[in-house]
């Protein structure tokens, strides 16, 4: 991280009773310390990568606590961390995104689920689901119903989340299994407070050792122990969690006066029915409901007694589940079968199947339930009203602003090196012909967007060679393969570098190397130099290939366009075989222009010599065709009115994002673009001679006009 | 619902939507801070994700303004119809508020920046892809309850701040929210982030948005002529008064005169309907940038003037005494070189090249500093070879395009202006440079041979809506595929001989133009 979180830090210090205001996923970070974890791992991505960012930047406090902190090499590593938690009585967590990072998991917690542990298991999601997730649209459900680990899915309400990553542990203890515990990227970034307890410190940890190893068979995952552990899951652990949710009141009830009927939601659906419940006026503003609620923080597994309880003389309940299949709702169906309830129930026949339940779908949802069952009391006419007006609403805005307004999809940063690399594999393919590009995950998959549109198939976080292999043998050119230095060392040196070397696949892998996991926010990786503590790595991409035996490898400076066109064409028509790597190397220039920023604002104070690069467009040159952009698509690089009257189009303008990256005057060099890209470079704290020949040039040339 | 007082009866629900790396985050945190400090609860939610790499993205606030004990519900989703203060730092992020009905008459005030960050699709249309500004104020004003359209950008650069600081002062303009700019400034502080400017910033914004006369004027364009005795029809005469000075800078009064005879020629042609005029003022506008078309003594020409030195000087920042070193790409290849050497050079260049796989494979890649006295030397040099521009071949083939495509317009303007105005339009497409100005001519051609000329000829009246649709579809890609569809459908339509000489004629008279600088 070239970033600080010392702020976050201190409100991990914060003793019995005092406040804590901050975001969802730093209130948990908190809450596993009062937990007395005696490890932390995982694998950084949005919306958690905060916690290991703060994590990693609480040495102090880890140190003193005797907590262990692992800066883990992907998801699966950081779910095998918590093998300790199967011999001995350690509490742990692991953190990572799902549900990819699940998949990735899935290996290691299949095994750890079946064993079961003796110390408390917390698995942290970060349910990277609807608007603003970055990833395939799955639940992470499946996954505690296959393994049998129970999946808490708390209200977005920081003194209930705090108290739940409490209890958790307990929960995994009392049953002997992993428990995971979702939150969806809102609940992430919530930013709110809660009362402080001090951090405990672990019974076994780095700082109270264990001087006798545990061996049990009953613990290996080999038959028999395996069929045992089974049997063990159904007879002795799922029984223990009912007993432990139901003693405890994990779940939440609320009655309401309208008791003929019911909700049954997730708990983190909860603040959202409640907001449509009050928009149809069926709440109050304190969240106060007319209808019933059943809030389940536990959403597996689900107790029978209580849900048919809760059922028991309701004509109808809706279940307001996210996502699909729909578990909760087929569950809660047999309970009821099982118990002879009656109950009509309501889901996904009122809410959507698939996509996120953002306040809208909520709205409709539970009006359209209220048509259908018309509770005693509830004026249904005024209620189907209001999601009616709305849609008007919405319609009226459309045609008045008579077209739909232009999306805007995230992209390369301003200065980013990766976009250099696709203007050059844009130009590569004018001789080349059009080519087949196995993208990967990471900033470089915002290749496959405009202007670029680069990325034939992306299946997964480090597999972008790994997918090429069948397609290379059964293409008339290369193929082109890229993976990024985060997912390099995530799993791709293994799964696709020693796998095409192993195969002999001819093709051309293009390795991003900028230094950090910039997408999840430049977190440190073994090709950084050093880790989170600044301790020196002496890891490198090249040794590595190198060391696998990889014959052909180029290392390109990103920023040269026809240097890396050049290295392209080369790979890709050279006679030499086997896999042909291009190191396209250069800095995140997010990270870079942190660090550097300071230090030039030093440098002019003490009156040292700066040098300012801008590059910008003559506006009497530019003809308004803007290649230009379609090559480069850099964010400073806009347009804006010309101010020719002659000119109707709209004319290339670089605005003062500009961080003098160069790929501008590349590309029109490269491309034989158009001669109106300049760079201009202002001498601040110039030197006697910067000034000598700058008065002398302005003598001869002519001076500025005033 | 409304009835209820917003803050006191139920949350105040506040949405922010701006770009990834607009400060949007530390928005958030300043308001949090404030109102944690005054003791009233609040709640506050993002969804950065992705959408941190410049992509849009929205925070989400709700508040109390009084503080009570019993925390009431806050939602964690902006909920359409149910949003006070909806906040934006462009324009069209503004739009994307209105159309997703967070901005509703009975409660929103919208406070928005008028400064357009222009996304993806608007920047790499061929021609102008931008959106109609003027509808979003419009619709601003039809659906806020209260509307604050400030250009806060400019503001932020006068003031040396961030557009977040200013907005933040904007929504302190609205008595409705919940902590003053006392709390706020206190909240800067607390924060630490380039404090003085924000504090600027956070007065200025509150100024701005409290004083109506900033209110921002839509321009729906339109050039307003100089009031004097005029020739032409007034839209004509601003174009022409545009062109004039612009010629005699290209070349001498001698083309500047030969430009207005010209443009008389369609004016007596087309007439002075409202139909007629337009079809002479669209031909002026084109004709004037077609006859200056931009060739190496051009570009040398306007990057070695003092104006331009004045211009980068004010664009980069430099203050007084920082000299500032210019570097220009030129990658000059046999066309330029045409254009200086004299003609038996040329053409020996051109047949070796033509053997050796064709004049666009040569280029010569030069970055010249225009800054130095050699530099600048270099360029007056090839400027001052303009003198000759009459004499190279480039000239020549232009001066034939532009008569073949004025004939055109000529022939048609009297019996059918619409016709007649897709042609003149058609030479919108000729712009750019090299490889770009190539693939323009060469649309322009396939449009000229395969609908103009034959239209020109047999008067078809329908064919002026083929062409207008051929020009939009060369201006939809790079690679001119629109273009071969649709015209390989228009043909379809129109008189086959007509295409048959139209082909031929295009085959024994190939016009390649080209030429980057």
């Amino acid at each position: 991280m070239e970033r600080s979180f010392a702020k976050e830090v201190q409100s991990l210090k914060l003793g019995d009773g005092e406040v804590f205001h901050g975001e969802g996923i730093l209130a948990i970070t908190k809450a596993l310390l009062q937990s007395g974890v005696s490890y932390v791992g995982g694998y950084q991505g949005a919306p958690v990568s905060h916690l290991i960012d703060v994590m990693a930047d609480a040495q102090d406090i880890l140190d003193e606590l005797g907590v262990h902190f692992e800066a883990c090499a992907n998801e699966a590593s950081a779910a095998a961390l918590c093998g300790a938690s199967i011999n001995y009585p350690m509490r742990g967590a692991a953190v990572w995104k799902s549900t990819v990072g699940t998949n990735v998991a899935s290996d290691a917690l299949s095994n750890l689920a079946s064993a079961g542990v003796k110390g408390g298991v917390l698995i942290v999601l970060g349910e990277d689901y609807g608007e603003g997730a970055s990833i395939i649209q799955e639940r992470s459900h499946a996954f505690a119903l296959k393994s049998q680990m129970w999946l808490l899915d708390p209200r977005p309400h920081l003194p209930t989340v705090v108290d739940l990553v409490e209890h958790a542990f307990e929960l995994s203890e009392a049953s002997s299994t992993p428990v995971m515990m979702e939150f969806r990227i809102r609940a992430c970034h919530m930013h709110g407070r809660f009362k402080t307890k001090a951090n405990k410190a672990p019974a076994v940890s780095r700082n109270k050792l264990i001087n006798d190893p545990d061996f049990d068979y009953g613990r290996i995952c080999l038959p028999p122990s395996t069929y045992v552990q089974e049997q063990h899951k159904i007879s002795h652990r799922f029984p223990a969690a009912l007993d432990y949710i139901r003693r405890h009141r994990l779940n939440e009830y609320f009655d309401g006066p309208l008791d003929d009927v019911g909700i049954i939601m997730q708990g983190g659906m909860y603040n959202s029915v409640l907001r449509a419940a009050q928009q149809l006026g069926l709440a109050d503003t304190q969240g106060n409901s007319k209808l019933p609620l059943a809030v389940l923080n536990v959403t597996y597994p689900l107790v029978p007694e209580e849900i048919s309880a809760f059922c028991a003389g309701k004509r109808a309940v809706l279940v307001v589940e996210e996502g699909q299949p729909a578990y909760i709702e087929q569950n809660i169906e047999s309970i009821l079968r099982r118990a002879d309830v009656q109950t009509k129930v309501h889901g996904k026949d009122v809410l959507p199947m698939a996509g996120e339940y953002v306040g809208e779908v909520l709205l409709n949802g539970l009006s359209k339930f209220v048509e259908r069952v018309s509770p005693a009391g509830v004026d249904v006419a005024g209620v189907a009203r209001v999601p009616r007006d709305i849609a008007a609403v919405k319609k009226d805005a459309a045609d008045a602003l008579g077209a739909p307004v232009p999306t805007r999809p995230p992209t390369f940063c301003t200065g980013c090196p990766e976009r250099p690399v696709f203007s050059a594999i844009k130009l590569a393919q004018k001789d080349t012909g059009k080519l087949h590009v196995a993208a990967d995950i990471g900033c470089h998959t915002f290749s496959t967007l405009a202007p670029f549109n680069i990325g034939n198939s992306v299946l997964g976080y480090g597999l972008g060679l790994s997918s090429a292999a069948a397609v290379g043998p059964a293409m008339d050119r290369r193929v082109v393969s890229i993976m990024g230095d985060g997912g390099f060392w995530h799993n791709g040196l293994t799964s696709g570098v020693s796998g095409a070397l192993f195969n002999e696949t001819d093709g051309v892998l293009v390795i991003m190397n900028n230094g950090y996991t910039s997408a999840t926010g430049q977190q440190f990786i073994p090709s950084t130099g050093k880790n989170f503590k600044q301790h020196e790595t002496g890891m490198s991409i090249r040794k590595a290939l190198e060391g696998m035996g990889v014959k052909w490898v180029r290392t390109v400076t990103t920023y040269r366009v026809s240097k890396m066109v050049k290295a392209l064409r080369d790979a890709l028509t050279t006679k030499q075989g086997g896999l042909k790597v291009i190191i396209a190397d250069s800095e995140c220039q997010l990270a870079r222009q942190r660090r550097i920023k300071p230090q030039i604002r030093e440098q002019l104070k003490r009156g040292e010599r700066v040098v300012r690069t801008k590059f910008g467009v003559d506006e009497d040159l530019c003809t308004g065709d803007h290649s230009c952009i379609r090559l480069s698509g850099c964010p400073s690089l806009t347009v804006k009115p010309s101010p020719d009257p002659l000119r109707a189009d709209p004319i290339a303008h670089v605005n003062e994002g500009c961080v003098g990256c160069g790929l501008c005057g590349e590309v029109a060099d490269a491309a034989v673009l158009c001669p109106s890209f300049y760079r201009a470079e202002v001498v601040q704290n110039p030197g006697r001679i910067d000034r000598f020949l700058d008065g002398l040039r302005r003598r001869v040339i002519g001076a500025p006009a005033p | 619902m409304s009835g209820e007082r917003p803050g006191i009866d139920r949350p105040l629900t506040l949405v922010f939507a701006a770009l990834g790396g607009e400060g949007g985050g530390l928005l958030s945190d300043w308001i949090i801070d404030a109102c944690t400090a005054s003791g009233l609860p609040v709640q506050a939610t993002s969804i950065p994700g992705v959408a941190q790499r410049t992509g849009s993205t929205t925070y989400y606030m709700e508040f109390m303004r009084a503080s009570n004990d019993d925390e009431p519900l806050f939602g964690l989703y902006p909920a359409p119809g149910y949003v006070d203060m909806a906040v934006a730092t462009d324009l069209v992020e503004a739009a994307r508020l209105i159309e997703k009905g967070y901005v509703t008459p009975d409660r929103t005030t919208l406070i928005a920046a008028t400064h357009r960050v222009y996304a993806m699709s608007e920047k790499t249309a061929m021609a102008d892809g931008t959106f109609h500004a003027p509808r979003i104020h419009d619709a601003a004003r039809q659906f806020a309850r209260h509307v604050v359209l400030r250009d806060f950008a400019e503001a932020g650069r006068v003031e040396g701040t961030m557009v977040n600081a200013l907005l933040l002062g904007a929504m302190t303009a609205d008595e409705r929210f919940p902590v003053d700019t006392d709390a706020l400034a206190e909240a800067i502080r607390g924060r630490g982030v380039a404090v003085e400017a924000n504090l600027r910033g956070l007065a200025a914004g509150r100024r701005l948005a409290a004083d109506d006369a900033s209110a921002a004027i839509v321009d729906t364009g339109v050039p307003t002529p100089p009031t004097r005795e005029a020739p032409f029809p007034e839209g004509v005469q601003a174009m022409v008064d545009a062109a004039l000075p612009r010629l005699v800078d290209y070349q001498d009064d001698a083309y500047a005169r030969h430009y207005r005879e010209r443009v008389e020629a369609i004016d007596r042609a087309a007439g002075r309907t409202a139909a007629g005029v337009e079809v002479t003022r669209e031909t002026a506008r084109y004709l004037a940038l077609w006859m200056t078309y931009e060739d190496v003594m051009r570009v040398a020409d306007l990057k070695s003037r003092a104006s331009r030195r004045d211009r980068i000087r004010r664009e980069t920042g430099a203050k007084d005494g920082e000299p500032v070193r210019v570097t220009e790409f030129f990658k000059p290849g046999i066309d330029e070189f045409s254009t200086i050497a004299p003609r038996f050079v040329t053409r020996w260049l051109t047949a070796w090249a033509e053997r050796h796989g064709g004049v666009d494979r040569f280029h010569l890649p030069v970055h010249l500093r225009s800054d130095t006295i050699v530099g600048h030397a270099a360029l007056r040099f090839v400027a001052f070879m303009g003198r000759r521009r009459r004499r190279t071949a480039r000239f020549a083939a232009e001066q034939r395009a532009i008569e073949r495509w004025l004939d055109a317009v000529n022939r048609t303007a009297p019996s059918n202006p619409a016709l007649a105005l897709a042609i003149a339009r058609c030479a919108q497409l000729v712009k750019g440079y090299g490889d770009t100005r190539i693939r323009a001519m060469r649309n322009f051609d396939a449009i000229y041979s395969t609908l103009i000329e034959p239209a020109a000829e047999s008067g078809d009246g329908q064919v002026a809506e083929h062409i207008e649709k051929a020009r939009a579809a060369a201006l939809a890609d790079d690679e001119g595929k629109a273009l071969q569809a649709y015209l390989a459908g228009a043909t379809t339509v129109s008189d086959n001989a007509a295409i048959q000489r139209g082909a031929a004629n295009k085959q024994d008279n190939p016009t390649r133009i080209g030429g980057n600088a």
